[in-house]
């Protein structure tokens, strides 16, 4: 079942790539653009789904980008992707955000689909709705470190090790908390 | 435990993998290029994207340094402190310093406070100066101390503690404060003469008068310096001394002495045997009577109250004679003045009369004296008020012994 598993990027291929790449920003910060390059899609993305405003998203990913590149000299290479490092600014800056704004975190909507009244009726049965409302509903049912390792596992597709680099937390623990997580999820949507 | 990727959460992660693919989150690329660019400039050292969020930056680094900005103010003051104190200038005299003629003495002259002996049983201390402490004292109508009625049968007059014709004395309110009985006394004590002269020469004590006397004046100094410790009072023997019966006694109604006498015992008295054994007669013989005299009373106790033997005792032992002294009695009248205080009215051979009033003590077992005071004082509407109060003075031998005016 190729559809139901998921395909991780050879880990160590990804890390000995990143070294050099970071290697080099470090020695000239000129270089810093080949990170930026490689990653910045994927922060962009986590960020917009953790914010519904675009022009805030515009904002912390800035922030992201000029947190790193200002500390470059201070990242020390320990084996894991670039992108765990940047994956756990974005998620401080957005923590800060929420907490200078006094926001409460909603699930980010698709800039396709129209905008969606967040104020649903959670008791309603969410087989009735489409997939990515059912999905968006959901979310807005689990606690807010379950929601981040529901998108960080099987949104952005990291592994359970960056996962807790970026949460701070043990890769062991992150592996039970997505267990636990999924079987919340499959008592939600009753499968 | 299932796994992540396992059958059991199969149908779960397809649905995510699913929401995830229909995702479309637009990158904006001229966001991109423009953030590329000032990362650029940043990294080559300006940029004006930067610059707007740089404020964030020094925010950072204050949220950093911030411990460790005011932990340095505060090493200095403690650091101050300590030269301070270091630096405190410690003089340890060379020679050690001893007392000499020359050098004055300095006396510190506190008040001394005296202990003031108040009407009260507990003396305070309190100084010499002060108003005295003002306590509770327990108030009664004053209907109670009106006259009462004359028993015209009784021999015996009283008369109201209080006068209807009361003089009013008009004194500040602030002076107007219960008054102590020493304080009571001393005002007495100024009617009376002076005390005798008195001295000792060569360790002998010279009196004016005769210690023996027996007058008023002799008998109340005696007994201040009885309290003053300065003379040591007689031990009187207050045991019952079997009284001949006189014949003023028997006029009033004295009951006289009697001696009992045993009846006499008829003693065996061993006969001479008879020949033939037979006994003829007993004789009763007549024995010596065996007297047991009889405690005697006081005679002229009259009682209107039913009182226990043990109060009865200590009235009669300790109350009646501290009141009669040496002076011939004719009548003692025991009365209630009211619950728990009982009126002792003595009627001397003079014609002098002495009323008292007594309650008492079941804590120390004796009788305590009972001072009727007048009180004046203006109440809240600036009238002027008499209150009656009673205060109740313990039993002292020596306080006992005294012989105060009669009252009107």
């Amino acid at each position: 079942m190729h559809n139901s598993t998921l395909t991780f990027v050879n880990s160590t291929l990804v890390s000995d790539q990143d070294k050099q790449l970071v290697e080099d920003a470090q020695k000239d910060p000129q270089k810093f653009a080949a990170l930026y390059d490689k990653y910045f899609d994927q922060i962009y993305r986590y960020v917009y789904r953790r914010v519904s405003d675009k022009d805030m998203v515009h904002d912390l990913v800035s922030q992201t980008f000029y947190d790193a590149l200002s500390h470059m000299d201070t990242y020390e290479w320990r084996g894991y992707p670039f992108s765990s490092w940047l994956y756990k600014i974005a998620h401080n800056n957005v923590l800060k955000w929420y907490r200078e704004h006094n926001k409460i975190q909603t699930t980010p909507l698709d800039e396709s689909a129209p905008l969606k009244d967040m104020n649903v009726d959670l008791e309603k049965n969410v087989q009735d709705l489409e997939l990515k409302d059912q999905i968006e509903a959901l979310l807005v049912q689990l606690e807010p470190e379950d929601r981040e390792i529901i998108r960080l596992k099987f949104f952005e597709e990291i592994s359970n090790v960056e996962i807790a680099e970026v949460m701070g937390l043990s890769a062991n623990h992150i592996g039970v908390k997505v267990f636990r997580v999924l079987k919340k999820v499959k008592q939600l949507l009753s499968l | 435990m299932a796994r992540p990727n396992s059958k059991y959460f199969a149908s779960v992660i397809t649905k995510l993998i699913a929401a995830k693919r229909k995702e479309n989150i637009v990158i904006d690329e001229s966001f991109k290029m423009q953030l590329r660019n000032d990362l650029l400039d940043r990294a080559a050292g300006s940029s004006s994207l930067l610059e707007e969020i740089r404020p964030l930056d020094i925010g950072a680094m204050f949220a950093r340094w911030k411990y460790a900005l005011a932990v340095v103010p505060s090493a200095l003051v403690v650091l101050l402190i300590a030269v301070k104190f270091v630096n405190m200038p410690v003089s340890i005299p060379g020679e050690q310093i001893l007392p000499t003629g020359s050098q004055e003495t300095s006396v510190s002259e506190e008040d001394v406070q005296l202990p003031v002996e108040t009407a009260d049983s507990e003396s305070a201390l309190v100084p010499v100066n002060s108003h005295p402490p003002m306590k509770k004292l327990r108030t009664f109508p004053g209907a109670l101390i009106l006259p009462r009625v004359v028993d015209e049968d009784s021999s015996l007059e009283t008369f109201p503690v209080k006068n209807e014709e009361l003089d009013v004395k008009e004194t500040d309110v602030e002076n107007i404060e219960p008054k102590r009985a020493m304080e009571v006394l001393g005002e007495v004590n100024e009617v009376l003469p002076p005390a005798p002269l008195s001295f000792t020469i060569f360790g002998f004590q010279v009196n004016h008068q005769d210690e023996k006397d027996t007058n008023d004046t002799v008998l109340a100094h005696r007994e201040e310096r009885i309290d003053r410790g300065e003379l040591i009072p007689d031990i009187v023997d207050e045991t019952p001394v079997a009284v001949l019966p006189t014949e003023n006694v028997v006029q009033k109604l004295e009951k006289p002495i009697e001696f009992v006498s045993a009846q006499p015992v008829a003693q065996p008295v061993p006969q001479p045997l008879v020949e033939g054994g037979v006994v003829e007669s007993f004789q009763a013989v007549q024995t010596v009577p065996v007297l047991e005299p009889v405690v005697p009373t006081l005679r002229f106790m009259e009682y209107g109250v039913d009182l226990q033997p043990l109060k009865r005792e200590k009235l009669e032992n300790q109350v009646v004679p501290s009141l009669i002294g040496d002076r011939a009695i004719e009548n003692v009248y025991v009365s209630e003045k009211e619950k728990g205080i009982v009126s002792v009215e003595i009627l001397f051979e003079n014609g002098e009369k002495v009323q008292e009033f007594y309650t008492f003590n079941e804590r120390t077992n004796v009788w305590d004296t009972v001072h009727y005071v007048t009180h004046q004082y203006y109440d809240d509407s600036l009238s002027y008020t008499s209150d009656f109060q009673y205060q109740i003075s313990p039993y002292s031998k020596s306080r006992g012994a005294q012989y105060l005016p009669k009252r009107r």
